[in-house]
């Protein structure tokens, strides 16, 4: 029976009563105090069955609503995508105004991510990138969840350095700094095996070692630039210095007058033979890994990270790395061998009591990469980036920070022959997933080449779709 | 020609050896108690009246810090590696860091699922769950609002769970802490009343939130929510909405403004220009001075938003 009827029929029943009680004739030998008495009898009856039915009233009402939950539950547990991976997409693109291209949209990146615990020992994930230039598995790896030391095996950003382990679309800034293009090859890439113990300290303290075919797109080649935001200047240069390339074939040049040339100092050709050397390295790479396990100790990339974070207070904390990356042997080169070796500290501050001003980071990292070549001998190069953000809440909707990066990236086999830039920056975010940067940025180039000299703005909106928490990795 | 050693030189690495032991056995030193992370200094100080002195207990989090936006730090993972259990809120409330830790913490004892993964949204009916899982209603909760913490009757069940959760795993402290949890339950059962009393001038109020994080305490005493100044779930006011939220609150005569862990400046001209009591409420233990313990935390929002309205 419905509540409501239940209470119609309640008050009927007391109506009727009342009419009962006052239809006793005036001359009755029961006495009136008793009729009262009586009547007050049901007057309190009356109340705790509406008492009653209120109470049922809730229960109804609360019980309606757990099922409603229930069955909301119930329909994500039965769902066929439950046990799917979790998906994300993000989506990176810019205007940029450089001297060299003036303007023009790029879609620079579609990065297509999926996680998924794989059994109650490990998880995987892989992130699949889509750009101009095709689409490629950027990383596929397998990480241990319950040994006592994370061992991580695949194609994956390995742990060297800070910003190296950032998908580009995730730094604070538009642009990979020049200097970890040129000493990391942008991200710290590799395919391999890498494993993390953490020491038993009252601080974080996590020791990193790993080996890997090569770290970088550079770091077994040499100083190739394959950061996204330079492809398509380098493919260019690159075309050229083919070009160039071929004239001297024809010409009949050898390649010890080549080197007569660069003693004379014909810049722009001595790059055009890198390029072309860097690429049948590269041919030869790739034709080592098709033919699988031919790689010797020697060919391998060695990977260890010391790395310390420390609390100060309850509102500042600091964070110092140290990474070296060691190639027995290149493949640039016969009998040639690079070591890579990074710094980095990060100081944060965020205060207690939000306001204005809601946090500060200074950070940067300091490489030096060292070359030792059977024909050029040694060639020890130093470069590195610090930047400054600010988060302020200026009232207006959604978050926003402000930023200064200062780059200065020698060039690998030139060490002499540098590119610095100072970008200051705006971060824009309406939400958590959707964001907008405006960087100025103005370089000064040795070489005066117009892709890294003067002016240049950059207009970014970075979205991510779906699945999305912050990693430990690219944490800020 | 070879030198001698200086006897500082000599030194070094035996000091060196010994800071190393050092701090090695620090970890088991500290590791006589049960050690429990917990995400939310509400839970800590639950965690502590139930485990009193068999365990050590950390929160994650600062009570004054907006639980949606935590910075993920190292020194969380070092905390989480050596846990025996950790205590979270749960109903994805501390999806934006604890996820990633526990993925590298590399300790199965907590990962979920995990003997010592103490979940207290156990027994929780979530209210508001989403009527549709998009982010079009922004960065929403997809099982319903997770800030439960702030309901004192849902708080002995928040107990209940960490009593069940550390038994689990410690079945030899079973009795110890069962009875810790009935003494906790019959200290909450004594104030309950006290608070449903003290918070009947609450009782059909309508007020403003900045983020729906009142829910559970507003269901509790009778309390409305009128609107919220952010636009949706993590996202922040717009100017617009803000117009439209203070005509809104004049018509129908909102009283109440409340901010929990967001700047003052737009719920103080908010409730300046509707013409209401606007009040800085604690979400957590910690949020406001003195507001140390979980029972002083009720206290001071029944307190405290008793007296705003009643102005």
């Amino acid at each position: 029976m419905r509540l409501v009827e239940m209470k119609r029929l309640v008050l009927g029943c007391v109506a009727f009563l009342l009419a009962c009680g006052l239809s006793v004739p005036v001359g009755a030998q029961e006495p009136v105090d008793a009729l009262k008495e009586q009547l007050r009898g049901m007057q309190q009856e009356m109340g705790d069955l509406m008492k009653r039915i209120e109470e049922l009233e809730k229960k109804k009402a609360e019980a309606e609503r757990v099922q409603s939950v229930e069955q909301s539950v119930q329909s994500i547990q039965e769902s066929p995508s439950i046990l799917n991976p979790s998906i994300g997409l993000a989506i990176d693109t810019t205007f940029e105004n450089r001297a060299d291209t003036d303007g023009e949209f790029n879609l620079r990146s579609v990065e297509l991510g999926l996680s998924a615990e794989i059994d109650p020992y490990a998880r995987a994930y892989t992130f699949i990138t889509g750009t101009a230039e095709g689409v490629e598995i950027e990383e596929a790896a397998v990480q241990t969840t319950s040994l006592p030391v994370n061992v991580t095996a695949g194609q994956f950003f390995a742990d060297f350095g800070r910003f190296a382990q950032f998908h580009p679309h995730e730094l604070p800034f538009v642009n990979t700094p020049l200097s970890l293009t040129r000493m990391v090859g942008g991200e710290s890439l590799g395919t391999g095996v890498q494993w993390r113990y953490l020491f038993p300290t009252p601080f974080y303290l996590a020791l990193t070692g790993g080996v890997f075919n090569e770290i970088g797109h550079s770091h077994a080649h040499g100083p190739a630039e394959h950061a996204h935001e330079e492809g398509e200047e380098h493919e260019e240069e690159g075309e050229e210095h083919h070009e160039e390339g071929e004239e001297h074939e024809e010409e009949g040049e050898e390649h010890e007058e080549e080197g007569e040339e660069h003693e004379e100092g014909e810049e722009h050709e001595e790059e055009g033979e890198e390029h072309e050397e860097g690429e049948e390295h590269e041919e030869e790479g790739e034709e080592h890994a098709d033919e699988g396990g031919s790689r010797s100790l020697r060919d391998l990339t060695y990977l260890g990270r010391l790395h310390a974070f420390f609390d100060l207070s309850e509102t500042w904390n600091l964070e110092v790395g140290s990474s070296l990356a060691h190639s027995p042997r290149t493949e640039m080169e016969e009998d040639s061998r690079r070591s890579l070796l990074g710094v980095d500290v990060t100081l944060r501050h965020r205060p207690l009591v939000p306001g204005f001003y809601e946090g500060f980071t200074v950070a940067g990292e300091w490489f030096v990469n060292r070359q030792d070549a059977h024909d050029t001998g040694t060639t020890t190069a130093r470069g590195g980036y610090a930047y400054a953000n600010w988060d302020v809440n200026p009232e207006l909707p959604g978050k926003w920070s402000l930023g200064l990066l200062l780059d200065s990236a020698p060039e690998l086999d030139n060490p002499d022959d540098r590119t610095l830039s100072l970008s200051p920056y705006m971060t824009w975010a309406p939400s958590e997933f959707n964001r907008l940067r405006l960087q100025y940025t103005h370089g000064w180039d040795d070489d005066n080449r117009p892709q890294y000299e003067g002016s240049q703005v950059f207009l970014q909106w970075t979205t991510v779709l779906g699945s999305h928490t912050h990693g430990f990795r690219e944490r800020r | 020609m070879k030198t001698m050693k200086s006897p500082s030189k000599r030194w070094r690495p035996r000091a060196a050896f010994t800071l190393l032991l050092i701090l090695l056995l620090a970890g088991p030193a500290a590791a006589q108690k049960i050690n429990v992370v917990t995400t939310i200094p509400d839970l800590a100080d639950i965690t502590r009246r139930i485990g009193e002195e068999k365990v050590s207990v950390h929160s994650l989090t600062l009570g004054v810090r907006d639980i949606h936006s935590v910075q993920v730090k190292p020194s969380m993972v070092t905390r989480l590696n050596r846990a025996d259990a950790v205590v979270l809120m749960g109903l994805s409330l501390e999806h934006a860091f604890l996820p990633a830790l526990l993925d590298v913490a590399a300790n199965p004892r907590i990962a979920r699922g995990g003997i010592g993964y103490i979940d207290t949204s156990t027994g929780v009916v979530p209210l508001k769950p989403p009527k549709t899982l998009s982010r079009k209603g922004g960065d929403i909760h997809p099982r319903g609002n997770p800030h439960y913490n702030l309901d004192p009757v849902l708080g002995k069940l928040i107990a209940r769970n960490i009593a069940e959760g550390l038994s689990k795993a410690h079945g030899e402290h079973r009795a110890f802490f069962m009875k810790n949890l009935q003494a906790y339950t019959a200290e909450l059962d004594r104030r309950i009343p006290g608070w449903q009393k003290a918070a009947r001038g609450l009782d059909g109020v309508r007020f403003v939130s900045y983020h729906d994080d009142m829910a559970y305490f507003a269901k509790r005493y009778g309390m409305r929510l009128f609107g919220t100044l952010e636009v949706a779930a993590g996202i922040g006011p717009t100017p617009a909405h803000i117009v439209q939220l203070v005509e809104r609150m004049k018509a129908a005569r909102v009283p109440l403004v409340v901010y929990g862990t967001y700047p003052s400046r737009v719920p103080q001209r908010v409730a300046r220009e509707a013409g209401a009591a606007v009040v800085p409420v604690p979400l957590y233990v910690g949020g406001r001075p003195g507001v140390d313990t979980y029972v002083k935390l009720i206290d001071y929002l029944v307190t405290h938003l008793s007296k705003a309205v009643a102005r």
